[in-house]
C-alpha cells in the first residue's frame, strides 16, 4: 500500500520548488478510505460525488462495497497524485442469506443451496490498512447519529475520522444540533490515541 | 500528536462540505507517511543495531586475530612453494637410504683405485723396459731466424667461484 521512491532525479527537474526532499520522498500509492454511516445518510451519493458525478435524488440502498479510486492531489504531497482508494461500504447487505442448516449434506444433488456471499462490512474486516474513516449522519435523523456514537468506538485509535453531517440544506428540520456532535467529539477518549506505539 | 476526529456538516445536493472532506485528506494521507516513516525508522535503528552486533562479533572472531593471519599467510606460502617443488619431496629417500647409497658410492671408488694400482705396476715396468730399449736422445731443431719457435699454447684455466655452489 505503501511505496518509496527515491526521487532525487525528479525533484531536480523542479527546481521550482523549495521544498526538496533530498533523500527520500515518500508517497503514498494508495490512501484507503472507508464511509460509515447509517442507511439512507448519503453514503453512496458522498461516494458519487468524491468521484465528481452529480447529485441524484433517487433513493437507491447499496447491496455490496464498492470501491472507486479518486485522484486526489494537494500542496503537502508535493503536487503528486494521490490514489485515494473510496470505499463506500455497506453494513449488511440486503440479499438473501443463505438459511442456516446445520445438518450435513449428504446428497450430491445440484440444486443443494449455495451460499451467497455478499460484501458487506459484516464479512470482512474495512478498517484494515484503512488511512481514514469518513463517518456520515442525516441531521434529521437522530438514530443515524446514534449509530455514530455506537460504531465509532469501533474504530482503531490511530485512524483519523471525520464525521459528517448531511443534509444541511434540510436545516430548518434539524433534528441533531451540531453543538451536541462538537460535544461528543471534545469527551470522545479514544484510547491509545498517540502514535508511539509504533515505538515498542 | 493524538488521534484525530473532527466534525463537519455538508449538503450533497449543493455539494457544500466537498471541499472540506478535500482538505480533510491530507490528515489521512499524512498519518500514513507518518506511519510510514517512523516504521523507516524502526527498520534503521534494527539495522543499526545488527551492524553494531556484528562488527562486534568480527573484532572478537578468529578472523580479527593477527597471529593466526600471519600463519595462514605461512601456510599459504608453505603450500605454494611444495606445489611448485613438484614431486621432489616424495621422490625423496630416506636418511638411511641415502647413507647407504652414498657409503655404497665410496667402497666402489675405494675398490676401484685398489685394483688400478694393482694392474698399473706391472704395465708400468714394462714401459719403462720398451723406454729403455727405445730411448734416443730427441732430435732438436735449431731455431732459425726464419723458423722462429713458436710459444707453447697454453689452455685457459676456467674461473671457478669458490662456495657459490656449496649448499647444493
Amino acid at each position: 500500500m505503501l511505496e518509496v521512491y527515491n526521487i532525487t532525479v525528479r525533484h531536480a527537474d523542479i527546481q521550482g520548488h523549495s521544498f526538496v526532499f533530498n533523500i527520500f520522498y515518500f508517497f503514498l500509492s494508495i490512501v484507503k478510505l472507508v464511509i460509515r454511516g447509517e442507511c439512507n445518510t448519503g453514503k453512496s451519493t458522498l461516494w458519487s460525488r468524491l468521484q465528481g458525478s452529480p447529485f441524484t435524488e433517487d433513493y437507491i440502498p447499496s447491496d455490496e462495497i464498492r470501491v472507486a479510486t479518486i485522484n486526489w492531489s494537494s500542496r503537502i504531497c508535493g503536487d503528486a497524485i494521490i490514489k485515494v482508494e473510496v470505499w463506500d461500504v455497506v453494513d449488511k447487505s440486503r440479499k438473501k442469506r443463505r438459511p442456516i442448516n446445520p445438518s450435513l449434506k449428504l446428497s450430491n444433488s445440484i440444486n443443494a443451496s449455495v451460499a451467497e456471499i455478499s460484501l458487506d462490512a459484516e464479512f470482512l474486516d474495512v478498517y484494515k490498512s484503512t488511512a481514514g474513516v469518513l463517518f456520515i449522519y442525516d441531521i434529521t435523523k437522530p438514530w443515524t447519529w446514534d449509530y455514530i456514537e455506537r460504531e465509532i468506538i469501533k474504530v482503531p485509535a490511530h485512524i483519523p475520522i471525520l464525521i459528517i453531517g448531511n443534509q444541511l440544506d434540510m436545516n430548518h428540520h434539524r433534528k441533531v444540533p451540531a453543538d451536541k456532535c462538537l460535544h461528543f467529539i471534545e469527551n470522545l477518549d479514544r484510547l491509545d490515541s498517540d502514535s508511539s506505539f509504533f515505538f515498542e | 500528536m493524538g488521534s484525530v476526529i473532527r466534525y463537519c456538516e455538508s449538503s450533497m445536493r449543493n455539494g457544500f462540505g466537498l471541499q472540506y472532506i478535500h482538505q480533510f485528506l491530507n490528515i489521512p494521507f499524512l498519518q500514513l507517511q507518518r506511519e510510514c516513516l517512523l516504521q523507516q525508522l524502526q527498520i534503521n535503528a534494527r539495522d543499526m543495531d545488527t551492524s553494531l552486533e556484528e562488527i562486534d562479533t568480527y573484532a572478537r572472531s578468529a578472523d580479527n586475530n593477527y597471529d593466526l593471519f600471519i600463519e595462514m599467510l605461512a601456510n599459504k606460502r608453505r603450500t605454494k612453494q611444495e606445489a611448485l617443488a613438484g614431486d621432489i619431496v616424495t621422490k625423496a629417500k630416506s636418511v638411511d637410504e641415502a647413507k647407504r647409497i652414498h657409503d655404497e658410492a665410496i667402497e666402489a671408488a675405494a675398490l676401484a683405485e685398489q685394483q688400478q694400482q694393482a694392474t698399473s705396476t706391472p704395465l708400468n715396468k714394462i714401459v719403462q723396459v720398451i723406454k729403455k730399449t727405445t730411448e734416443t736422445p730427441p732430435a732438436t731443431i735449431k731455431p732459425t731466424p726464419t723458423t722462429k719457435q713458436k710459444p707453447p699454447v697454453v689452455a685457459v684455466q676456467p674461473i671457478i667461484q669458490q662456495g657459490k655452489y656449496k649448499n647444493q
